[in-house]
């Protein structure tokens, strides 16, 4: 672990706090809308804190499973050409 | 007039253009239909929902910027439709709530105490059968069920996401947080009917707040 993040010194502050921004953030950080600097934060405090780490586990978690239970449903069958007419009538509808 | 795109959509003719309509479009249709059933809950219509969003979409075709994000694009219509026509009809009491509702949960997502499930047992939803996360997610209010849906499902960015549904970024990540926390909740209850937990006898949570 070169350069990243130090720990800003001396006021650091408490763990709860850093407990709450880490959780509040967990979100950002499992659907990979945190920039590096704070996923390297993310991922250090991680590593310290059992308790951060089961939860952000179990939010991964959750993601994961609601992924793969509504995995895509096949259209039925006859809805394409339903599609294909409902265009078809929209252009003889503009070309007149 | 002054660059050409790789075919201008405005010089393409009507045969043309539906073919490419067909190519490029119609491919989505497995997906737009599985979120369409996840917004309209029921098959008949998201069958009807996904043919008024393609139609729309055919009418606008020549709006979208080729080289764009065609998915997004076509997502924010599918959308779009729901919203106009298909939920108002739909109108159910746990929609009206939406926004305004349970700050509380949000505060739990940020205290190791939070929910009615504890973390560990969360894999103990991975025996759940599918049907009940669906169960779970179409009982979740329609603007967290769609935020989640287009994240987790989709993996769309949340920017996407807040182009298709057409609010700012923060929106869509409170819909989100509340979303993801009332399924957990739900998802938990199913499991303990299920007896795939222990049913909760006040664990010793870390806050103990009662």
């Amino acid at each position: 672990m070169s350069g990243g993040l130090e720990a800003p010194g001396g006021a650091v502050p408490g763990r709860d706090e850093v407990c709450r921004e880490v959780l509040q953030r967990a979100f950002e950080y499992i659907d990979g809308e945190l920039g590096a600097l704070d996923c390297d934060r993310i991922k250090q405090h991680l590593v310290d804190c059992a308790s951060c780490m089961e939860e952000y586990t179990s939010s991964e978690h959750l993601k994961a499973l609601i992924r793969r239970s509504c995995a895509c449903d096949s259209a039925p069958i006859e809805l394409r050409a339903k599609v294909l007419l409902r265009i078809t009538e929209v252009r003889t509808g503009f070309s007149v | 007039m002054t660059e050409q795109t790789s075919r201008a959509p405005s010089e393409e003719t009507a045969d043309e253009r539906a073919a490419r309509f067909e190519r490029d479009a119609l491919p989505f249709l497995d997906q737009l239909y599985s979120a369409a059933l996840r917004m309209t809950r029921n098959p008949a219509d998201a069958e009807d929902l996904v043919q008024d969003a393609f139609a729309k979409a055919y009418a606008a075709f020549h709006q979208y910027a080729p080289g764009t994000n065609l998915k997004a694009w076509l997502y924010r219509i599918l959308t779009n439709t729901y919203i106009n026509t298909y939920r108002k009809k739909q109108r159910e009491p746990q929609q009206s709530h939406s926004d305004e509702i349970e700050d509380w949960q949000l505060a739990r997502a940020e205290s190791h105490t939070s929910s009615g499930l504890r973390s560990a047992e969360t894999e103990a939803l991975d025996h759940l059968p599918d049907s009940d996360v669906k169960r779970a997610l179409q009982q979740v209010p329609d603007d967290f069920r769609m935020a989640v849906y287009l994240a987790d499902v989709e993996g769309f960015a949340y920017k996407e996401i807040a182009e298709i549904m057409g609010t700012p970024i923060g929106t869509v990540m409170s819909r989100l947080h509340r979303g993801r926390r009332q399924l957990r909740d739900l998802l938990g209850d199913y499991a303990r009917e299920r007896g795939m937990v222990a049913t909760t006898g006040g664990t010793g949570g870390k806050g103990g707040a009662a």
